[in-house]
């Protein structure tokens, strides 16, 4: 499960579903399109606790911003991530890694995130907004089944001491 | 010769020379002398050439006597009386004293007649310059002499008695052109200001009279008075302006200047009639004092109907000013012939009235351009009077500076600027038909009026007249006539080459003149942002919205504007408005039928209510505001029916409704009464209806019922009549834009930390491009925009205090609006002044709230250091521990050393000297442990309070320059070659070398080290050959290309690893290694001592050496 997570960009490129290999500036466009397209829709969303932009001039590469769900031990905390499209985007899945230190049964010490919909059931109808909702939900009910945190993991069924723990470990 | 023939007639000739003499000085003495007796005379003395010489004594002897007599006689007549006298009794004096003159140069005067009139007559062959040279001559010497030095004594005395016959001949002008005055009996003389009792007008008149005559007689006149004349006319004239012109617009002043004109001129006739009348008349009939006076009469009378006249062509209308001008010449000089010097000050009061009156005009051209229809008399004055003096360059000048101060500021509302602007137009066009003042002067309005937001929807406004109060756009708009918009650019081409006149000078060079000339007050305004298309889409929200509003079909007033518009504006671009009309002509069609068709259903199958739509072509209309509302059943019922019926009239086609449009007419009926024919909204008439079913409503069921967000039910329960406009306007929209902008704002802030407004501006840029686009949106406006948002919407750290500054500019800046909005523009002023108070008061918070924000900052930077400061201090303890101690006992230790290697210092410097260079490097090795410790520390330090760092490093480096004082050495590394022998360590600590014995020591040490080196290389050579006896020669026959056969060795070389020559070999190669670098160290030193010693060295021990070398390299040599 661990080196699934370590090398995200092999592990999708296997989940690639169609047209990935098209390539090139033409398809580079249209991604940009397509990215600029996300851009405005989550703008225009206005969802509360999730939010994202281009990190500079590249428009592959974005900084997104998760608050913890309210009634989650998360809440109060905001986590930055790390949205990198590859150029197949939206037929291969992004790679998106915590940047803030996260303390969680399905994210590793390096910020990897162990989410099914960032592998192998990545479509190409998922967007930005849906992957940030995703981890946002995520962050509150964790898959203890296969956990990369194990003491995180065994952890979360004690949820006060989770909670102290959590909240000693968070730092931005 | 001369003394010859005097000597022939000695008698004679002095008889002659005295009657001669005395007939001219003194002509009553010798009255009893027959002419021809002195006829004989002048021939006696002529014949002796003394002709010339009476000449000369005559004017001699008026000299002498002018400058022994006459001229202190006048000076001293004049100033005899002091000042305490009567303005009456100065008068006289004045006149007084000319009188004496007059008197004591009489006889001369008729001397010189005489004189010349023998000359003239040639009698006894007398020659001479005639009668009228002997008088220029004459009175150039008297003018000389008796103003040589004028007294300001005489100058005073003249202006005051001037000033008073001109004010007594005024009113007597005013008596007798008014025929009354009575009012001046009761008081003063209203001419000599004085009882009337006292009067001394008719006297005064007289003196002046005499004076005149007087000193037209000395020709005095020109000299003595025209200063005088020149000033109170001047100061009269500017007297008369303030007082009557200033503030007065509706008037025109220039007939009213002109007969008061006359009136002066009559006086001034009076003051130099003499001069003109008497060189005409001759020189003795002029003393009547009568004749002139009554020419004077009869000049006035003649002049009044010319100045009428030009009344009459001034009210006539835009005639031309030189035809009036040519008139009051034309009527001076009927009045005044031969009055070449009354025409020459007319003249000058004309050109200096116009002068001062430009002035005064060009100062308040504003109010008069504020008031321009009733403001007319004094434009056209002023235009008349600006062709004669060159200031046009003045007017535009203050007239510029004026608009910028009192019109182009926050605090006017943009109809009064737009209003302003329009009569600005209007009267600029009256005053310069070349539109040349109003283009330039007009310049700052146009460039304010493009940065206020609502200049077009006002222009759009009173365009169609609904302004209020400002219809002139309305009524320009219906003028027949109209400039349509497209052609006017090409008009020049089409004009007479005959009327081109070039244009004056300040004209801007930039634009062409056709489009200058246009004097259209809509071309004008429309032009202001270059396109027509801005107003046209205005027009078009301002058309749906009346539209949407009345709901009544009615437009025959919309089909005028529209078509009044189209000829404007042409065709192609009014066709929009053009759909929209007949939309609306259509929907009433369409409801006749719909309703024709369901009035012929049965009863039971009409429907409940009567529903006539407004069917809109949606591509054509504006965008309408999107507001979501649910009906009540009974009206979407009514609704669905009307599109099943509208689909079956027009196939194809289908209705989309927007309910929260139009009007719904209600009756109500209360428990008490009952109300018909309400006109409200559809949302109000939706809460009605379903009050109808329940008396008791939540807001919120209201609101679920509604689909309407409980705010807007709240808002629209209040009769909140504010949503007044049913599309949405241009600024609505751009204001949605712009909170997608926020929203896009917010996402960079939130997740990119701190950014500059450019770094900002720029990504808004970069990816809001595909989106609504604001590419028009530059850095200026970005940052108001960010600044628009209240302070504690701002999620991170764009420096907060220029919001809250900010924020508060815009507030004033409403009230401002509102106060202006209310006011007309005649309390320009007042509100001016107010927004100036309220825009200091306003910097005053303004600096007030930086100040304090800035405080704040510092107050919490302070705090925040403290408390890091704090953190790192214990952190440091937990993690320093007894290292920091130890470095403190290791200061202190060295401290007490120092004091007691100092102490014994004193005592045994050798001693001591020998202690310390074996104690030297005992606290710096120390020093090292420490600082060796610290550092890892320190990096930690480093990595977590950034902000620490620096303390941290500075205060080991304050250690660390301790220890350096304590060794009294500075371990500097030396990184150049230098010489000395002080203080040079050589490789180990003990060996400081320190006096020049000990570098020599050392010199020869380091020498001998590098001569063995060299002597080690070669040695381990040499070893190495003397070991390798087992070397084999085997030597091969090779067959050479001539058939010779050359032998070639081959040598193999025993190698094996566990020899004891290799183990020597081995421990050889160790020392060499090490000496090899002991060398290279010594050269680091970068002492030149040691470095030459090595050098030395080396080169010493390869020439002893390495001679062997050259024999042993070449191994093969003696093989062959």
């Amino acid at each position: 499960m661990a080196s699934q997570n370590m090398d995200p960009a092999a592990a999708t490129s296997s989940t690639a579903l169609k047209g990935s290999e098209t390539g090139g500036s033409a398809a580079r466009g249209s991604v940009s399109k397509r990215l600029q397209q996300e851009l405005m829709t989550l703008m225009m969303s206005g969802d509360k606790g999730i939010s994202a932009f281009p990190e500079s001039d590249n428009l592959f590469k974005w900084i997104g911003t998760i608050d913890g769900a309210q009634g989650t031990v998360y809440e109060g905390l905001r986590y930055k991530l790390s949205l990198e499209f590859p150029s197949g985007y939206p037929y291969k899945s992004p790679r998106v890694k915590f940047i803030t230190p996260c303390y969680h049964p399905n994210v590793d010490e390096h910020g990897f995130i162990c989410l099914d919909i960032l592998k192998e059931k990545w479509s190409a109808l998922y967007d930005v907004r849906s992957i940030l909702l995703s981890i946002q939900s995520l962050l509150g009910e964790p898959n203890n089944e296969s956990p990369m945190n194990a003491g995180a993991a065994e952890l979360w069924e004690n949820q006060e001491a989770y909670k102290a723990h959590l909240h000693t470990t968070y730092k931005n | 010769m001369k003394s010859g023939q005097s000597l022939v007639m000695p008698r004679e000739l002095p008889a002659a020379w005295d009657a001669v003499t005395a007939a001219l000085v003194s002509p009553m003495s010798t009255a009893g002398q027959s002419e021809e007796s002195l006829s004989h005379a002048i021939a006696l003395l002529c014949s002796q050439s003394l002709g010339q010489c009476v000449e000369g004594w005559l004017l001699e002897t008026m000299q002498v006597r002018l400058t022994s007599a006459v001229v202190p006689e006048f000076w001293a007549g004049l100033e005899q009386p002091e000042n305490e006298l009567e303005e009456r009794d100065r008068a006289r004096i004045l006149l007084q004293a000319f009188r004496t003159l007059l008197a004591r140069l009489e006889p001369f005067l008729g001397g010189l007649e005489r004189l010349g009139a023998w000359q003239d007559e040639g009698r006894g062959g007398l020659l001479g310059p005639g009668t009228l040279g002997l008088r220029e001559r004459a009175f150039s010497v008297i003018r000389a002499i008796l103003l040589f030095s004028p007294s300001a004594l005489l100058q005073d005395r003249v202006l005051e008695f001037y000033s008073r016959t001109l004010a007594v001949h005024m009113s007597q002008e005013e008596e007798g052109g008014g025929g009354g005055g009575g009012g001046g009996e009761a008081a003063l003389c209203p001419g000599c200001a004085t009882p009337p009792q006292q009067c001394w007008c008719l006297e005064a008149l007289e003196e002046l009279q005499e004076l005149s005559h007087i000193l037209s007689r000395l020709q005095l006149l020109e000299r003595v008075s025209s200063e005088a004349v020149t000033s109170i006319l001047h100061r009269l004239v500017a007297q008369r302006m303030e007082c009557r012109c200033r503030g007065e617009y509706e008037i025109s002043f220039l007939s009213d200047f002109q007969e008061w004109l006359e009136r002066v001129l009559g006086w001034l006739s009076r003051v130099f009639v003499s001069e003109s009348g008497g060189l005409c008349a001759g020189m003795e009939q002029g003393i009547m004092p009568g004749v002139p006076g009554a020419g004077v009469e009869r000049g006035v009378m003649v002049g009044g109907p010319g100045a009428g006249a030009e009344r009459n062509i001034m009210a006539g209308g835009p005639g031309p000013g030189a035809g009036a001008e040519r008139t009051i010449m034309a009527g001076g000089e009927r009045a005044q012939p031969g009055g070449a010097v009354l025409q020459r000050w007319r003249c000058h009061m004309q050109q200096f009235f116009c002068r001062i009156y430009v002035n005064m005009r060009i100062e308040e051209l504003f109010s008069i351009i504020r008031d321009f229809p009733d403001s007319t008399p004094a434009i056209e004055d002023l235009r008349f009077c600006l062709e004669r003096t060159n200031q046009r360059q003045q007017l535009l000048t203050s007239l510029k500076s004026a608009f910028e101060t009192r019109l182009l500021h926050p605090g006017v509302h943009t109809s009064d600027i737009i209003t302003v602007y329009i009569s600005a137009i209007k009267a600029l066009r009256e005053l310069d038909p070349s539109m040349v003042i109003l283009q330039v002067a007009c310049q700052p309005i146009r460039k304010y009026l493009r940065t206020r937001e609502d200049t077009v929807r006002q222009i759009v406004a009173s365009l169609t007249g609904d302004a209020e109060g400002c219809t002139d756009l309305a009524n320009e708009l219906s003028r027949a006539d109209p400039v349509t918009l497209e052609t006017q650019d090409s008009e020049d081409e089409g004009s007479d080459p005959e009327e081109w006149t070039p244009d004056p000078t300040d004209a801007l060079t930039d634009k062409t003149g056709s489009k200058r000339r246009s004097s259209d007050i809509i071309s004008l305004l429309v032009s202001i942002y270059g396109s027509k298309e801005i107003f046209i889409d205005e027009y078009r929200t301002v058309l749906a919205d009346r539209l949407l509003h009345q709901l009544n079909y009615n437009t025959a007033r919309e089909i005028r504007n529209v078509e009044l518009l189209k000829l404007r504006f042409g065709e192609s671009h009014m066709h929009y408005c053009e759909v929209m009309l007949k939309d609306v002509a259509d929907s009433r069609r369409i409801n006749t039928n719909i309703r024709e068709e369901e009035s012929r259903l049965p009863e039971e199958e009409q429907p409940p209510l009567a529903l006539s739509a407004m069917i809109l072509s949606s591509e054509f209309w504006p965008p309408l505001k999107e507001e979501k509302m649910e009906l009540p059943p009974v009206v979407c019922q009514a609704m669905e029916a009307y599109t099943h019926r509208y689909e079956k009239l027009k196939a194809m086609r289908t209705l989309s409704w927007k309910p929260h449009l139009g009007s719904v007419t209600l009756d109500i009926e209360l428990g008490d009464r009952t109300l018909t024919n309400l006109s409200v909204s559809p949302i109000h008439a939706a809460i009605i209806l379903h009050f109808q079913d329940k008396s008791t409503w939540s807001l919120e069921e209201l609101s679920g019922v509604l689909g309407v967000p409980q705010e807007m039910v709240r808002r629209k329960l209040a009769l909140d009549e504010e949503g007044d406009s049913n599309t949405t306007t241009q600024s609505e929209q751009r204001e949605e834009k712009l909170q997608l902008f926020w929203a896009y704002i917010q996402a960079m802030l939130t997740n990119l930390e701190t950014m500059t407004l450019e770094r900002i501006h720029a990504m808004l840029r970069m990816f809001g491009a595909t989106g609504p686009v604001l590419t028009e949106m530059d850095v200026n406006e970005l940052q108001a925009f960010l600044e628009r948002k209240p302070k504690n919407q701002r999620p991170t750290r764009i420096t907060t205090h220029i919001g809250a500054r900010l924020v508060q500019r815009v507030v004033i800046y409403s009230n401002l609006k509102m106060a202006s909005q209310s006011q007309g523009i005649q309390q320009l002023l007042q509100a001016e002044k107010r927004a100036a108070e309220k825009v200091a008061e306003a910097r005053k918070r303004k600096t007030r709230r930086l100040k304090q924000a800035k405080e704040e900052a510092h107050a919490e930077i302070e705090q925040h250091r403290l408390q890091r400061e704090k953190e790192f201090k214990t952190k440091e303890a937990a993690a320093l521990g007894s290292h920091g101690n130890s470095a403190v006992e290791v200061d202190k230790e060295t401290v007490h050393k120092m004091g007691h290697i100092q102490g014994s210092f004193q005592q045994n410097p050798e001693a001591v000297l020998g202690n310390l260079l074996k104690m030297q490097h005992h606290p710096r090795t120390l020093c090292c442990g420490f600082r060796r410790k610290m550092d890892p520390h320190v990096h930690d330090q480093h990595e977590h309070h950034g902000t620490m760092a620096p303390a941290t490093t500075m205060s080991h480096g304050g250690d660390h320059g301790d220890h350096g004082g304590s060794d009294g050495a500075n371990h500097m590394m030396q990184m150049t070659f230098y010489f000395g022998c002080k203080q040079v360590e050589l490789l180990f600590a003990g060996l400081v070398i320190n006096t020049p014995g000990e570098m020599f020591g050392a010199c020869i040490g380091v020498f001998l080290m590098a001569a063995l080196y060299e002597g080690l290389k070669i040695g381990r050579e040499y070893l190495l050959r003397r070991n390798q006896v087992n070397v084999r020669y085997n030597s091969m026959p090779i067959p050479g290309s001539d058939g010779t056969v050359l032998m070639e060795t081959h040598k193999t070389v025993g190698q094996r690893m566990l020899s004891l020559a290799h183990l020597l070999q081995t421990v050889l190669h160790v020392i060499q290694v090490v000496i090899s670098y002991f060398l290279m160290l010594i050269f680091m030193t970068y002492n030149g001592y040691l470095c030459i010693a090595v050098a030395a060295g080396a080169g010493v021990g390869y020439f002893l050496f390495s001679w062997k070398k050259a024999v042993v390299v070449d191994i093969t040599e003696h093989c062959h």
